[in-house]
């Protein structure tokens, strides 16, 4: 975990207000979601990355309270869309109904059409359905009916799903998951935080009177602000070095791509911002590395390491200085 | 092999390990019987389809009675389990069993060893340059292999179907490999103190030293023309005489049973009357080496000696015992000379005795010759004028049969001293001409700095004398006649026209090229034994060295390249270090102390935090330490290019930080 050297001022990319609007929607979305203040600030780079985040873990943990605490702060128009079998690809895109007035088809848009969406449990859905979605993600824009009608900025997707829960599911193929620039696991809460939680409120009670820190138009600005950090030689150096070293280790069958190296620069990025700073460090990709690396490393058909310790062996084993 | 944790062979490991090793096998074919290296190869196929079809590993009975079968097959073969061939059989056999079991790194791993052992016992088979350089490549192919075992290649499921873009950089890393431990190899070749004589050569013949036998037979002489060590060395006091005038004679070969030749059993002592200088003489002393032998030999011809050494009728010197130390003795000899100016009846005849069943076809050419052209001199010259029109000189000649003679004449036409000699001499004694042949050695090596003449085995020649009525027994040398210098061969395509092309001007300049290429070879790497070694470090003016000292400069040397090659990587990769780098190293390597080291994979933030917290420094260095990693951090993060002068004043303010020495 990164800590920073010194109170710096706000970047000169960002101004004040700015700066102290993100830092209040950090702390609003942890005091909703307790105990998970690095997932939280990954979710937070991942915004201001502009990628989109895959959110796996056991049912209960507070998948969907992070989205929507996320949502709420965020101050953006929310749609949640409960994947599930017999999800259609209209459900989520929208559909042309014929309107007898004129004689034409008007385009209804579905629920993917808000500025954060929701996506729950996306692998209880068909591959139809879920690569409607990954399209949308991609392009930010949907086609129906020969018609391409534009999602609205800022447009982020939250998707959960539980990795247990296999009967009736099907995987996300890697190259989809390649979509999502990074997914995190929130795992049990600690024991002093399950304490706060079952002591606390309700937390949907809790979701519903908090107030936005931020809107849409201020995201768009911090994300902007992000593509202004700076990434020196030596950082892009280190992020090399990290992507040579995934392509050679022995466990590893296909190492990272191009586009992961991107993210990683990105999301670096985006920590940097919110730790105050205009530059990143290696401390930056470091602290995003798992999120963003883990899902995308295809270990060795011969090997059974995790994904995850496959990440922290290729950090553990990179110099840096 | 289940439960093992060593990780399993991908099929492309597994196939290079395959070719690895059966190249270590392949070198030993040519000495294997057809059928051993037939049940390798089909052994090793086996186990290529098998890990192809991904099945199971053999079961341990079935591998035992592989293994019984084996060593069953191969004792009937040779009946004896013990010596080279079989030895080597039984390690392709074991080798090609081994891979029938690898499955994971740890057996690829211990076949690559057993290979690369079983590639350089084939070396105790051949030693040629030709066979060298191949087994080099094998090397190659073991050390691809290994590279694979160790850091596979990324395969890509794309379509790199050329085999080059396949194959080839484990390869090229392979070659890399042997090319970088070459230096060290050279090392260890010339200063590993050697054995007296070469470790392999012993169980072929329990000969003990070399040197010339007094008997003559094919192939006798070769053994010795490929052994460099030395015969004698002789001081001259006076200048050495031409190099055309020094044959050294040993003993003389007069009878002859159709395949020896042997001395003349009741020889007299010489009658020093019948020989007698003609013009000047040299004097000179021999050292000769321990030869477990009781010869001497000096220059044609020895008028004079020790006392203690005896001169035969045919005028060669003997001892009473074997020289079994080196020996030193004194000769005059003369250069011009005529010896037996008369012939007794009974000495002629056993210098015209032929075994009449043997060589008939030598027999019919000597006797036409004696019809047409009645003048011995004629006679001499036509036999000359044969070998040099159509022979040449090879030292692996053809195999001969009984009539081993007729064979060479008229068949293979290929040989060296010996073969030239022997056929000489049948052929003069059947033109009625006494003859006989004179072995000992031909030449030698002039050390003008220690101005003494040295002879190595390797000049073992023979030569023939032929009895001609005006001047006495005459030395002829027919092997000149063949190849003066070897190379200027002049090879006219036979009359009969059988297997011109394999005589063809081109193609036999060519060999004789190559057959100075491989001698060469021999001298410089094959023959380098303890003379040569010591001759080596003689411009040293190390005179004498021991094993200890020879390990000792061998280890030495081996640092030295070792340190070397270190400083030299050390050096590359500091060049590429920028100054920035090296005195954030600095920092940390003083932090180290004082705190504690920084791990190879932490970030300047973490570790900066990680000092501040230990508390280790006192408040002030604290502040100071902190703004030390605040400026390197942004001058290597916060700024795309940092410029020299406030990198030059980091690298200034790292310099000037010191810690009092923790008490």
């Amino acid at each position: 975990m990164s800590i920073s050297l010194a109170s710096h001022p706000p970047p000169s990319s960002l101004d004040t207000d700015l700066a102290a609007a993100l830092s209040a929607a950090l702390r609003q979305v942890n005091r909703v979601v307790f105990g998970k203040a690095a997932q939280v600030k990954l979710a937070f780079a991942c915004v201001l990355a502009g990628g989109h985040l895959l959110i796996e873990d056991l049912p209960g943990v507070g998948k969907t309270t992070l989205a929507h605490a996320l949502a709420a702060t965020l101050g953006l128009s929310f749609a949640r869309i409960q994947f599930t079998a017999d999800l259609l690809p209209s459900d989520i895109l929208g559909v042309g109904i014929y309107e007898r007035a004129d004689g034409s088809f008007k385009f209804h848009p579905g629920p993917l059409f808000a500025q954060l969406v929701l996506a729950d449990e996306i692998n209880r859905a068909t591959p139809k359905a879920q690569s409607a979605l990954l399209e949308a993600m991609a392009e930010h824009q949907v086609t129906v009916d020969g018609a391409t009608h534009s999602l609205p900025e800022p447009f982020f997707v939250v998707a959960t799903q539980n990795p247990l829960d296999l009967a009736g599911t099907f995987a996300l193929p890697d190259s989809q998951l390649d979509r999502f620039m990074l997914r995190i696991g929130l795992d049990y809460p600690d024991h002093e935080a399950e304490r706060a939680l079952l002591a606390a409120e309700d937390r949907r009670e809790l979701i519903a009177q908090l107030a936005p820190c931020l809107d849409g138009v201020r995201v768009v600005a911090l994300r902007e602000a992000t593509t202004r950090v700076l990434a020196s030689p030596a950082l892009i150096d280190y992020v090399q070095a990290l992507l040579a070293a995934s392509r050679r280790h022995a466990d590893i069958r296909i190492g990272l791509s191009p586009r992961a190296g991107l993210a990683l620069l990105r999301a670096a990025r985006a920590y940097a911002l919110i730790d105050g700073r205009d530059y990143a460090v290696p401390e930056d990709v470091q602290a995003v590395f798992a999120a963003v690396a883990a899902h995308r490393l295809t270990p060795a058909a011969t090997s059974d390491i995790t994904r995850n310790d496959l990440a922290a062996q290729l950090l553990a084993r990179v110099p840096v200085r | 092999m289940s439960g093992n944790p060593s990780p399993q062979l991908t099929r492309r490991q597994f196939d290079f390990v395959g070719a690895a090793v059966f190249a270590a096998t392949l070198a030993h074919a040519p000495h294997l019987p057809f059928v051993v290296t037939l049940v390798v190869d089909a052994i090793l196929a086996l186990a290529m389809w098998r890990k192809h079809r991904n099945l199971p590993a053999l079961a341990g009975p079935v591998k035992l009675a592989l293994i019984a079968i084996f060593v069953l097959s191969l004792l009937i073969e040779y009946r004896n389990p013990f010596g080279r061939e079989p030895g080597s059989a039984l390690a392709c056999a074991m080798l090609a069993l081994k891979l029938l079991e690898t499955r994971a790194r740890r057996d690829a791993l211990a076949a690559i060893c057993f290979a690369s052992f079983t590639l350089m016992s084939a070396l105790l088979f051949d030693t040629s340059l030709v066979f060298t350089l191949t087994a080099f490549l094998g090397a190659i192919l073991l050390l691809a292999a290994l590279r694979e075992i160790e850091l596979p290649a990324i395969t890509l499921p794309m379509q790199t179907n050329s085999l080059m873009a396949t194959y080839g950089p484990s390869l090229r890393l392979g070659a890399m490999s042997l090319a970088l431990a070459a230096p060290l190899a050279l090392c260890g070749f010339l200063f590993i103190p050697r054995m007296q004589s070469p470790l392999w050569r012993t169980p072929d013949g329990a000969d003990g030293r070399s040197g010339l036998s007094d008997t003559m037979s094919p192939g006798s002489v070769q053994r010795l023309l490929l052994d460099d060590s030395a015969a004698f060395r002789v001081g001259f006091d006076g200048a050495l005489p031409p190099r055309s005038q020094l044959y050294w004679r040993g003993p003389v070969l007069t009878d002859f049973d159709g395949a020896t030749w042997r001395r003349h059993e009741s020889n007299l002592p010489a009658n020093a009357l019948d020989s007698f200088a003609t013009g000047d003489t040299v004097d000179y002393e021999i050292t000769l080496e321990a030869s477990d032998k009781p010869w001497l030999f000096a220059l044609d011809l020895p008028i004079q000696t020790s006392a203690d050494t005896r001169r035969d009728r045919d005028m060669s010197l003997t001892r009473r015992q074997s020289t079994t130390a080196p020996l030193r003795y004194r000769v005059r000899s003369a250069l011009r000379y005529r010896l037996d100016a008369n012939l007794s009846p009974q000495q002629r005849e056993t210098a015209l005795a032929l075994p009449s069943d043997f060589n008939p076809r030598s027999q019919r050419l000597g006797t036409q010759w004696r019809h047409d052209l009645h003048d011995d001199d004629a006679i001499v010259q036509a036999a000359l004028d044969l070998f040099h029109a159509s022979f040449y000189y090879t030292l692996s000649p053809p195999p001969l049969g009984r009539d081993s003679v007729d064979d060479f004449l008229f068949d293979t036409k290929r040989g060296f001293c010996e073969h030239y000699a022997a056929a000489f001499v049948v052929l003069m004694r059947a033109a009625g001409i006494p003859a006989r042949v004179v072995t000992g050695y031909q030449g030698g090596y002039f050390n003008r700095v220690g101005n003494y003449l040295l002879v190595r085995q390797s000049d073992a020649h023979a030569w023939a004398e032929v009895w001609l009525a005006a001047r006495g027994w005459t030395r002829v040398d027919p092997t000149a006649a063949v190849s003066p210098a070897r190379v200027q061969l002049g090879a006219q395509a036979v009359a009969s026209g059988e297997r011109a092309w394999y005589r063809a001007d081109w193609l036999l300049a060519l060999r004789n090229q190559a057959d100075l290429i491989d001698r060469g070879w021999n001298n410089l790497v094959v023959q380098f034994n303890t003379q040569r070694q010591q001759a080596l470090l003689g411009p040293l003016g190390i005179e004498r060295i021991d094993a200890t000292t020879l390990i000792w400069l061998l280890i030495g040397t081996g640092c030295v390249l070792l340190a070397g090659a270190t400083l030299w990587t050390m050096r590359a990769a500091r060049q590429r270090a920028l100054p920035i780098d090296i005195a954030y190293d600095a920092l940390c390597r003083k932090l180290a102390r004082i705190v504690a080291p920084r791990g190879v994979n932490e970030g300047p933030c973490d570790y900066a935090a990680r000092v501040q917290a230990s508390g280790a420094l006192g408040a002030a260095r604290a502040i100071e330490v902190r703004a030390l990693f605040e400026r390197y951090v942004s001058l290597r993060y916060a700024r795309a290019l940092a410029s020299p002068a406030e990198i030059q004043s980091f690298v200034r303010s790292v310099q000037r930080l010191r810690f009092a020495t923790r008490n």
